[in-house]
């Protein structure tokens, strides 16, 4: 649903414009929205409760719709606190899920839990790779002063 | 100054539906959530007939001592095992002098439609003759619907996969009090045999904790 969100945004993200105040809000959505999909006990109520899942793709999209409007508005250094922060996120919530022996949600088991800490750990990477690429892009086109 | 106040509100929100979700930052996971949302402790232990391994019906707050109670279920491929382990290290590493005349132990099992008395009575046996004191048990003429309340009332999660027919469910112990409260509650996962006896020998000789 993310990945969906982030291609529909894409698409419409010449026609979104956001300004400093509101890519941040944006961002700030963002991050929670993720976070709160992170936490074992709504991962466990997504499964079971068929309403609560439906929120979770309807959150998750939209997270996803304005990444990319949000990214494009924003000024580099928030850009990379922003992309760092997430992959931070990811990171350690993997590498948590990876190395706990205790079963964090209900609706799974030890096994996935762990292949889940591997993929997030692997997409957390991937963003940080993103995030130092995006930094380093971008660093030479910031005029002194700016 | 509106520039500022929109991303600040939009913070305060999302910290506020994360704050109220896990219980101001305390229940990340649907186990601690359930435990939280029991309530605080010392709370009364929800009450209910259980049949023992002996066929006799029985009440945990008629016991009138300190009781550590857990729950498994007997098709468990592991866990339930480790933790009926666990308690049966923990049973002999107390005195005989306080079990049973001080500290009951209580298994109660939570799959109505497998576990029987027999079947109970036979898991009993793999502990051994010399646990007198540690009553395995299951619900009494209790429904599911009835029996998952109780559940919920203690502060014990249960979900069944249905395509494994696992049952996953929290693994805590509870401390009950010989006026039937809930005085402790430990984790098996967490919680070393020598911290549980510690804390409920603590509990037992009447200092405050």
């Amino acid at each position: 649903m993310l990945v969906i969100g982030i291609i529909t945004g894409a698409w419409f993200a010449k026609r979104i414009r956001l300004d400093m105040s509101w890519g941040i809000t944006v961002f700030i959505f963002i991050m929670f929205s993720l976070m709160f999909w992170m936490l074992p006990h709504s991962v466990d109520m997504a499964v079971i409760n068929p309403a609560f899942n439906r929120l979770m793709h309807l959150n998750i999209f939209i997270a996803g719709f304005f990444f990319i409007p949000g990214l494009r508005g924003m000024i580099l250094e928030v850009r990379i606190l922003f992309l760092g922060m997430i992959a931070a996120m990811a990171i350690a919530t993997g590498y948590a899920l990876m190395v706990y022996d205790i079963l964090l949600c209900s609706a799974f088991d030890v096994v996935q839990q762990r292949e889940t800490g591997v993929r997030l750990l692997i997409i957390g990477l991937a963003l940080f790779v993103f995030a130092i690429f995006t930094f380093f892009k971008n660093i030479g086109r910031v005029k002194p002063g700016q | 100054m509106k520039k500022i106040l929109i991303p600040v509100v939009a913070f305060v929100i999302c910290l506020t539906v994360v704050w109220k979700w896990t219980m101001g930052f305390s229940s990340f996971t649907v186990f601690t959530y359930t435990l939280d949302k029991a309530g605080e402790l010392p709370r009364t232990f929800p009450d209910i007939p259980l049949l023992s391994q002996d066929s006799t019906v029985f009440h945990i707050a008629d016991a009138h001592k300190y009781t550590l109670v857990n729950f498994v279920y007997l098709n468990c491929p592991y866990v339930c095992h480790k933790v009926n382990n666990q308690i049966e290290q923990i049973y002999h590493l107390f005195d005989k002098s306080v079990v049973p005349s001080e500290l009951g132990f209580v298994t109660v099992s939570f799959d109505l439609k497998n576990d029987g008395v027999d079947k109970i009575k036979k898991y009993r046996s793999y502990f051994g003759n010399d646990i007198g004191g540690w009553t395995f048990a299951i619900p009494y003429q209790s429904t599911q619907a009835n029996f998952d309340q109780f559940l919920k009332n203690i502060g014990i999660w249960k979900y069944s996969v249905s395509a494994t027919g696992i049952i996953n469910h929290s693994l805590y112990l509870f401390l009950i009090s010989p006026d039937n409260k809930v005085v402790k509650v430990f984790d098996p996962a967490r919680d070393s045999n020598g911290f549980i006896v510690e804390q409920i020998n603590v509990c037992i000789n009447g200092k405050s904790i």
